[in-house]
């Protein structure tokens, strides 16, 4: 993929450009460019299927570009704040039995490019893992108890 | 505290300090949410490991580049609506913080001296009625009319236009208005009422709209139909382009007489050479008993056509609609 935006738009953390896409739609061009390997990356090792992981990883930045008008989240923006919505992303498609693709019909991006086969196979794996992001996906919104587990393994005995 | 987000909105633009909700299911002991942890924490393992590789293939990039682009086409799409929203909240608090002026000021008012005359005592009588209204100078306004002070006052330096009333029962004598550029920098025009109508107690009608206005209704008609004041006679009036060069206005009983000013310009933003017409629909012309008409009932105005003859020929029709600011 081609690289592209000013120099200027480059050298902005990832707050800033969040912040600009009021006034500069295409910074958030530069805010995918920077990190949709690292988050397709996450999501392909999860799921081990490349039509799943691009449909997630769609998702994941829709879902970006669509909080990037609140102020929480441009303070936040960063590469764990999308895996985080990666993780969260995978844990409805899991609840759902299909991958997230709420906010991109939402947005008129064009959805569901894959065949049930992948998706059987990625609900496999999150069915039957013990650590890692599917794990977490798999235990989303599990409530205290689960949040505490998570939180433990996480931050383990450092927190 | 049980409050609403909504609630929690206003009271936080209101400087309150509102504590953050947190759903009391997915609260844990230390009074952190799961979704807290999720967010903003939880990824700190995550961060601290090498980015994961992935061989992009070409089908992977063009899909990527793919979803790059409608997400950018999406971004723009939102800038644009969000510009629009904006634009239409500025105009509308413009339009609101503007007089939008357009009064029927009583002759048996007490007159008063205005800053500048218009040599027409006719509109003398208005400018200075509406100014002897002005608790600002000693007058007393209608509790709940929002009149701009200095609405009724010619902007120092600036041009000026007569207009003749086309009003067959003047008893000969002619009746002319003026259009203007008041001291708060907005097209006004006053025009006095017939005779008959003032007998009822109308001395006129003065009018005042935000050149910027104006300009947007002449860009897309070349004449803003801008009041319609009813009484024995109902004034139809407006401000039209430079280029309009005479005004056809039809009605049930046929033609009427519609007269156009010259064109003048009044020095304000947005607006060229710009001309004010009037044309007059005597009461019962109108199939309405003139009491009837000055009770202030409205003429139905979709039984009248409006066409403005331009310059280079062409006929334009314009809906015969007094334009109003949204408020």
């Amino acid at each position: 993929m081609k690289s592209e935006g000013s120099g200027g738009r480059q050298e902005l953390s990832d707050p800033d450009l969040l912040a600009s896409i009021d006034g500069d739609p295409d910074a958030f061009g530069v805010f995918y460019e920077r990190h949709v390997k690292a988050v397709l990356g996450m999501v392909w090792r999860a799921v081990r299927n490349d039509n799943v992981a691009l449909e997630v990883t769609t998702e994941v930045f829709a879902k970006a570009l669509k909080l990037s008008s609140r102020p929480r989240a441009r303070k936040h923006a960063s590469r764990k704040w999308l895996i985080g919505i990666a993780i969260e992303t995978l844990a409805i498609s899991y609840r759902t039995h299909r991958v997230e693709d709420r906010v991109r019909r939402k947005l008129g991006v064009p959805v569901g490019r894959y065949s049930e086969e992948d998706w059987a196979g990625v609900e496999e794996r999150i069915r039957n893992a013990t650590s890692g992001p599917l794990y977490d996906a798999a235990n989303f919104g599990g409530g205290a108890s689960v949040a505490s587990a998570l939180r433990r393994r996480v931050f383990g005995n450092a927190r | 505290m049980n409050l609403s987000s909504k609630a929690r909105r206003t009271l936080g633009r209101w400087g309150f300090r509102v504590p953050r909700r947190r759903p009391r299911s997915e609260a844990d002991a230390d009074g952190m949410s799961y979704r807290d942890i999720v967010w903003e924490n939880a990824m700190e393992a995550y961060h601290s490991s090498p980015d994961p590789q992935i061989e992009v293939t070409p089908y992977i990039a063009a899909r990527l580049d793919a979803a790059k682009h409608e997400l950018l086409l999406k971004a723009n799409r939102m800038k644009r609506e969000r510009d629009r929203r904006m634009a239409e909240r500025r105009r509308r608090m413009v339009i609101v913080g503007a007089t939008t002026l357009s009064v029927l000021v009583s002759a048996g008012a007490t007159s008063a001296v205005i800053g500048v005359t218009t040599g027409v005592p006719a509109i003398d009588e208005i400018l200075g009625v509406h100014q002897a209204q002005d608790p600002t100078r000693g007058g007393s306004i209608a509790e709940g009319s929002s009149v701009d002070p200095e609405a009724g006052s010619i902007y120092p330096g600036a041009p000026v236009v007569d207009v003749e009333i086309p009003s067959e029962d003047a008893a000969g004598k002619p009746l002319t208005g003026v259009g203007f550029t008041s001291l708060s920098r907005r097209l006004c025009y006053a025009l006095p009422s017939p005779p008959e109508s003032k007998i009822r107690g109308h001395a006129g009608t003065l009018t005042c709209q935000p050149s910027g206005f104006v300009a947007a209704g002449l860009a897309k008609n070349h004449l803003v139909l801008l009041g319609v004041t009813s009484g024995t006679h109902f004034i139809l009036s407006g401000i039209a382009g430079e280029d309009v060069e005479s005004i056809e206005m039809r009605g049930p009983d046929g033609p009427l007489r519609v007269n156009v000013s010259q064109a003048w310009d009044p020095g304000l933003p947005d607006l060229g050479q710009v001309r004010v017409f009037v044309g007059v629909v005597i009461a019962d012309q109108a199939g309405l008993e003139n009491d009837e008409a000055a009770t202030n009932r409205s003429l139905d105005l979709r039984a009248y056509q409006l066409k403005a003859h331009l310059a280079d020929g062409r006929v334009m029709t314009v809906p015969a609609e007094p334009l109003t600011p949204p408020v």
